[in-house]
């Protein structure tokens, strides 16, 4: 697993499909609770723990950019789709801001990334410039 | 290459046990979203346990769904709130008196307006009002909150309108205003 530049797709998908499971276990058992739509900050969110365990699982900054917008596309899309909870032309919306939202949030954390100075000893620097980027994306929705 | 095989797998993967565990769930999510429903309106307006959907065929483009209960009306609004729609089941008397509110879909700011879902302090304030309410004269908004706040108080308003007859101006407006 370590260098995989393709790592970060698969965690993507991993990750979309553990939060899509999600709401159709919440939205079958327990529908009384009230399931966040899935905006720009929830995607970015997504963006962030599929990066996150890229960096820690795989450990490479190599992206191979060219699979990252299909990837995002369809798991952002693709992935709502068959749980039968949004319309087809909301999952192509989905997909849409979604592969927007993980690309532009991978450029960014990719570019944070490469200039941290960190030591071996700082384990948290990811984490915290995660937490960062998350917190910008709030600011940028509540413009 | 051969890497980028196994993410394309695991997306159809994915898909597949999604689309499965979606299937087997879909009968049992209706059922359960049918009695959760019901029982939200029997708590909305309490006594009442049978309610019955009517057709809405009035002007007021805030209000989605109608059920007639045992003394009573339970109605469903969706308001234009600050960031998205936000959805609420309003139970009024035949009296035209507010028995219960709960908001069912909201997209709101956190921390800020999607305190809605839970401020009971701010909901409240629309129990047992008969008269159409304004925010900043009768109810006190939620601090940081007040466009999601003048929503509310508009699906209530629509709410109570129906049952009164009252003639409200239920034009969205910027802001939820």
């Amino acid at each position: 697993m370590k260098g995989n530049r393709y790592f970060l797709n698969t965690a993507l998908t991993v990750v979309v499909f553990v939060a899509a499971m999600a709401a159709v276990v919440v939205k079958a058992f327990f529908p009384q609770i009230i399931i966040p739509k899935l905006g720009i900050p929830e995607m970015v969110l997504l963006s962030l723990i599929a990066l996150l365990a890229d960096h820690y699982l795989a450990g490479s900054t190599k992206r191979c950019w060219f699979c990252i917008v299909p990837m995002s596309l369809l798991a952002f899309g693709l992935l709502p789709l068959v749980t039968r909870l949004v319309l087809p032309l909301d999952a192509l919306w989905l997909g849409l801001k979604g592969c927007a939202a993980f690309t532009l949030t991978t450029l960014l954390y990719t570019s944070i990334q490469e200039r941290l100075s960190s030591g071996p000893k700082a384990k948290l620097a990811p984490v915290l410039s995660a937490l960062g980027l998350y917190l910008a994306s709030q600011a940028f929705m509540g413009l | 290459m051969k890497k980028l095989f196994v993410s394309i797998g695991a997306l159809v993967l994915c898909c597949v046990i999604l689309f499965g565990v979606s299937t087997l769930t879909q009968k049992i999510a209706a059922d359960n979203a049918r009695i959760e429903k019901h029982n939200m309106m029997s708590t909305l307006l309490p006594g009442s346990m049978k309610f019955k959907e009517e057709a809405y065929t009035g002007e007021d483009a805030n209000i989605r769904a109608v059920y007639r209960g045992e003394g009573g009306y339970v109605i469903e609004t969706a308001v234009q709130g600050y960031a998205d729609e936000i959805t609420m089941l309003v139970g009024v008397s035949s009296e035209g008196k507010v028995t219960g509110l709960v908001v069912r879909e909201l997209s709101e700011t956190v921390g800020l307006g999607a305190k809605a879902l839970k401020d009971h302090k701010f909901l409240s304030q629309f129990l047992n009002t008969s008269e159409q309410t304004e925010v900043g004269t009768d109810i006190d908004a939620i601090s940081g909150a007040t466009v999601t706040s003048k929503a509310i108080a508009k699906s209530v308003n629509s709410a109570v309108a129906f049952v009164t007859g009252a003639d409200i101006d239920s034009g969205a407006t910027a802001w939820g205003g």
